[in-house]
């Protein structure tokens, strides 16, 4: 009888998939410091009433409403802070060390004195099953949770929505 | 005779309108700090009665109240008031603060259905509003596909 507990118990923790164990995102005290903040929080349920608002008539809302189905929710968080050194560089390990060993580096992005990003997704077979954008720099740092299946050849529909920075439009600045 | 009817019937209607606890909790608890003053909106009951009958696009209820003063209450303080009053339900949705600008705003939202309410706290240069707003999100969703532009000025509005 204890066997069979132990292996309903293992195989209902393999069948629960890796995203449903939250990132956290919570960084005490630092929007004390920081001098702008924005937090982004959207559940599942919000997101389908975010869902809901986009028109279906619009092939770019329509893009976005496609891309937001079966997510589970958007999170974004992002400080500014007045000065350089203002935040520790050790926040971004905190936010890595949480990724389990189903999340892979797609992009890593290394400078001393501009920004360091790190992209990671948290692959299931070939599917991505969530993402997770971590942005650096020296007066700035933003975590952006995306959580649930994305198609990354869709992802830039999301870009400047639900708090999203236009990831192209800045990169071709440079 | 007529007109003291049509008198009681509206102030009747401003009376019987429901007072959500969570919005008047929150407006009575930023009117309790120090330096903050309530504004007085003239009608705005009445306005609220018209928007309960006619609904436009999509808008099944809201309340309003603005303050004065708010400018000098600590943005982590407003986050913390928002969170104690709101009421049971509300998702933080967007917080977002500047101290460099001192603007802010706090939106947090409750789906109800296909409807969704949501509070709103805003500070823009002098003005602080609290608004309550039930809206129908595929109404809302429908008039921006008819009138995209239109959608623009309902928001301002």
């Amino acid at each position: 009888m204890r066997n069979w507990i132990l292996v309903f118990a293992l195989t209902l923790a393999a069948a629960i998939p890796a995203a449903a164990q939250p990132i956290n995102l919570d960084f005490p005290g630092l929007a004390d410091r920081a001098e702008e903040v924005v937090d982004i929080t959207l559940d599942a349920s919000l997101l389908r009433v975010a869902a809901k608002f986009l028109s279906g008539k619009d092939a770019d809302e329509r893009a976005v409403r496609d891309m937001i189905h079966g997510l589970r929710g958007i999170y974004v968080r992002s400080y500014e802070f007045a000065r350089e050194g203002e935040y520790d560089r050790a926040l971004v390990d905190r936010v890595k060390t949480q990724l389990g060993a189903s999340w892979k580096p797609l992009v890593t992005v290394r400078s001393k004195k501009k920004e360091n990003v790190n992209i990671y997704a948290n692959m299931r077979g070939e599917d991505i099953i969530g993402l997770v954008i971590i942005s650096a720099e020296p007066r700035e740092f933003t975590v952006i949770n995306i959580d649930g299946p994305v198609d990354i050849e869709r992802l830039s529909s999301l870009e400047g929505q639900f708090g999203i920075p236009n990831l192209s439009k800045e990169g071709s600045d440079d | 005779m007529t007109k003291r009817l049509a008198i009681a019937a509206v102030l009747f209607c401003t009376v019987a309108l429901p007072m959500r606890a969570d919005f008047s909790s929150l407006a009575r608890a930023l009117d309790r700090h120090q330096g903050v003053k309530r504004v007085w909106i003239p009608f705005l009951g009445l306005a609220r009665v018209a928007v309960r009958i006619v609904e436009p696009e999509g808008v099944h209820d809201f309340q309003l109240a603005t303050f004065t003063g708010a400018d000098k209450v600590d943005a982590r303080e407003l986050q913390q008031m928002m969170r104690t009053h709101v009421g049971a339900g509300f998702k933080p949705l967007v917080q977002v603060w500047s101290r460099k600008s001192n603007e802010w705003s706090f939106i947090y939202a409750k789906p109800v259905g296909d409807n969704v309410e949501l509070m709103i706290l805003a500070h823009d240069d002098e003005d602080t509003v609290l608004v309550r707003v039930s809206v129908n999100a595929d109404k809302v969703a429908e008039e921006i596909g008819r009138h995209p532009r239109r959608v623009t000025n309902v928001a301002r509005r």
